[in-house]
């Protein structure tokens, strides 16, 4: 049951990437704002689960993992204050013309292009440490990441972090951070945007899942099991899924047709390489190279510098038995790169009767064959570096969920307008992973914070 | 330790499955002698009620199963994309469901409170540095 009332100039509902800088951006000009998130708001130098079985579970929506309804695809979202860029792997990139060109294609939103987008991205920036991995600081698994790309003649570049003062000649094994950095070096809005916030101001509320909005003339009320609050305007900032659901849930569905709809995910694939001798793909600096190549982004497909702790290489290893534990006495001797394709935005968000998330999404022949072209460029790529077995896992899998409220000029075909708001509801805003038109096949965290940027910019104006 | 979540019958076939998941095999022990389904609530509680409900009840069902019975319902859901929809949807969902809680629970490196052997993480030699200041 409600247990309080308040009234703020804005709620924002989700404390991840966008809403972080979206509380943060909107506090320091002046705004009253309530941020609201359904997950635990950790102290970082303190209660990070360590263990790996701990952290999935607690961190994670779904336990650890959620399904599409087929179950043959499987989602992974960050759940506490901070949420994606607590968990994620803190790579930073910004978007190419080829991403906004069909962006603007999809949308006939005016500003999606680098250079109307540039000062977003130079402010978003600003705002957090940024490093590129240098040789010195690349584990084994990197070295022979570019090994094989330059063995098989693609293009790769160094990765760039968001990160400071990340110990790793002292050790530090960075993979323990995908469950939270316990010493505040990655960037996360936990570390960054939320805490300048609170300093200004800003009321943050743990487990406080929005369950439902109403809609008013002269405010917004939101439902949590924290209280009901009301606000000027709202911010969904849930991603993909979660501001999707809340808009579902509140009975938006029959005012935006295009609710739900165009959500896209990068599916990934892992390869495990077996070498002779111990790679230690988990020690020190998790990633460290990325692929460039202008061959992979026509084919519509990248490549990670990638590894995963021994659970989550366990569960896509597939298999049960004396297989899987004979596979996982060779941990410590495994390389792995994994694919992610540019895929067709054709899933579907919905919701059932009891509000519970409903995820349609196949992969089309287009993905499929993406996926196979990159799979057949990481398996000669792991030969030509000596691996003596390549096993491509069967379950792909999306870290970046995008879509469900895409953004465009058009109510019939997306939710949200070019000033960020939902379509004839002025109260409502959103600039997180939902309004992506499409998948842009590049990582999105960063462009999330140049969009919530310029939402948040826009609001000030007003 | 008596799991809040799941009663004694599905905490055993939960065990009974993990066996045949993770088998004694050199210095690995089994799911059941590493004891870490005592565990189970550490994982299960941030799962969604209804589908640890489901998944616990599926489980106190089989209790009395025999052995074939339970190996014949992992044989299926490892080979569900051979069975026509909506059986194979559901045999992905039971995979998952059985997989990946025992699979977290035995590279968990949890054990239980009469385990004193290696845990499965030491047999796979897998350590992690943090440096904290
Ligand atoms: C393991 C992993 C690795 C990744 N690595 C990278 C990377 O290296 N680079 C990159 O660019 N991207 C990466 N990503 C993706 C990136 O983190 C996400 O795309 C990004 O965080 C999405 O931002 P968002 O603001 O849309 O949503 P999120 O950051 O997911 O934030 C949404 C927040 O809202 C909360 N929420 C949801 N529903 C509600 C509700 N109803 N009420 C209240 N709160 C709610 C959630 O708990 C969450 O905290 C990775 C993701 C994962 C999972």
């Amino acid at each position: 049951m409600p247990t309080s009332t308040s009234h703020f100039d804005y709620i924002i509902a989700g404390s991840g990437t966008s809403g972080g800088v979206a509380a943060w951006y909107l506090q320091q000009a002046g705004a009253r704002c309530l941020l609201l998130e359904a997950g635990k708001y950790y102290k970082p130098r303190e209660d990070f689960p360590l263990p790996e079985a701990d952290y999935t579970a607690q961190l994670m929506w779904g336990g650890g993992i959620e399904y599409n309804t087929r179950c043959d695809l499987a989602f992974i979202r960050g759940r506490c204050v901070g949420g994606g860029s607590v968990v994620n792997a803190a790579l930073m990139d910004r978007f190419d013309d080829v991403a906004f060109d069909d962006w603007k294609a999809a949308s006939g939103v005016p500003f999606f292009s680098e250079s109307a987008m540039e000062p977003h991205y130079d402010f978003a920036e600003t705002q957090i440490a940024l490093e590129e991995i240098p040789d010195h600081h690349r584990n084994n698994n990197a070295q022979l990441f570019i090994k094989g790309m330059e063995n098989c003649g693609h293009v790769w570049k160094p990765l760039r972090r968001c990160q400071s003062d990340c110990p790793t000649d002292a050790g530090q094994d960075c993979i323990a951070c995908l469950g939270g950095c316990h010493r505040n070096s990655k960037q996360s809005t936990l570390a960054t945007y939320i805490p300048k916030a609170e300093a200004l101001g800003l009321e943050v509320r743990d487990y406080a899942e929005v369950t439902q909005l109403e809609y008013g003339k002269d405010a917004v009320t939101v439902h949590t099991p924290r209280g009901v609050f009301t606000a000027d305007k709202v911010i969904l900032a849930g991603g993909a899924f979660g501001s999707t659901q809340v808009l579902l849930r509140s009975g938006f569905r029959a005012k935006l047709p295009a609710l739900g709809r165009n959500f896209s995910m990068h599916p990934q694939a892992m390869n495990l390489a077996v070498f002779d001798e111990p790679v230690d793909s988990h020690k020190g600096v998790l990633q460290g190279a990325k692929s460039l190549d202008p061959g992979f982004r026509k084919r519509g497909f990248k490549l990670e510098n990638v590894f995963a702790p021994p659970i989550a290489i366990a569960v896509l290893f597939g298999r049960v038995g004396l297989p899987l534990q004979d596979f996982m006495r060779k941990y410590r001797n495994l390389a792995c790169i994994e694919v992610a394709v540019r895929d067709e935005n054709t899933g579907v968000i919905d919701v059932d009767k009891n509000g519970r998330l409903h995820i349609e999404k196949k992969m089309t022949d287009q993905d499929r064959r993406r996926m196979r072209d990159g799979l057949g460029a990481v398996k000669a790529m792991l030969e030509s570096v000596g691996a003596k077995q390549v096993i491509q896992c069967k379950m792909a899998f999306g870290l970046h969920l995008m879509g469900g409220c895409v953004m465009g000029t058009d109510r019939k075909t997306s939710v949200v307008n070019p000033n960020f708001e939902v379509h004839d509801h002025p109260r409502l805003c959103i600039a997180d992973s939902s309004i992506f038109p499409n998948a842009p096949g590049i990582n999105p965290a960063l462009t999330i914070m140049a969009l919530s940027h310029r939402m948040a910019t826009t609001q000030a104006a007003q | 330790m008596a799991s809040r979540l799941l009663n004694e019958n599905a905490v055993k076939t939960l065990n009974r499955f993990g066996d045949i998941l993770f088998p004694r095999n050199g210095e690995y022990p089994s799911f059941s002698e590493l004891g870490c389904a005592e565990h189970v609530d550490d994982i299960a509680a941030h799962a969604p009620a209804e589908d640890i409900a489901l998944l616990g009840s599926f489980m106190a069902t089989l209790r009395f199963a025999p052995g074939f019975v339970l190996r014949g319902i992992v044989w299926a859901t490892q080979n569900a994309d051979r069975f026509p929809e909506p059986i194979g949807t559901n045999l992905r969902l039971l995979d998952m469901g059985i997989r990946s809680l025992t699979v977290t629970l035995y590279y968990s490196g949890k054990k239980g409170a009469h385990y004193t052997g290696p845990t499965p993480l030491n047999v796979i030699d897998f350590h992690l540095t943090i440096v904290r200041d």
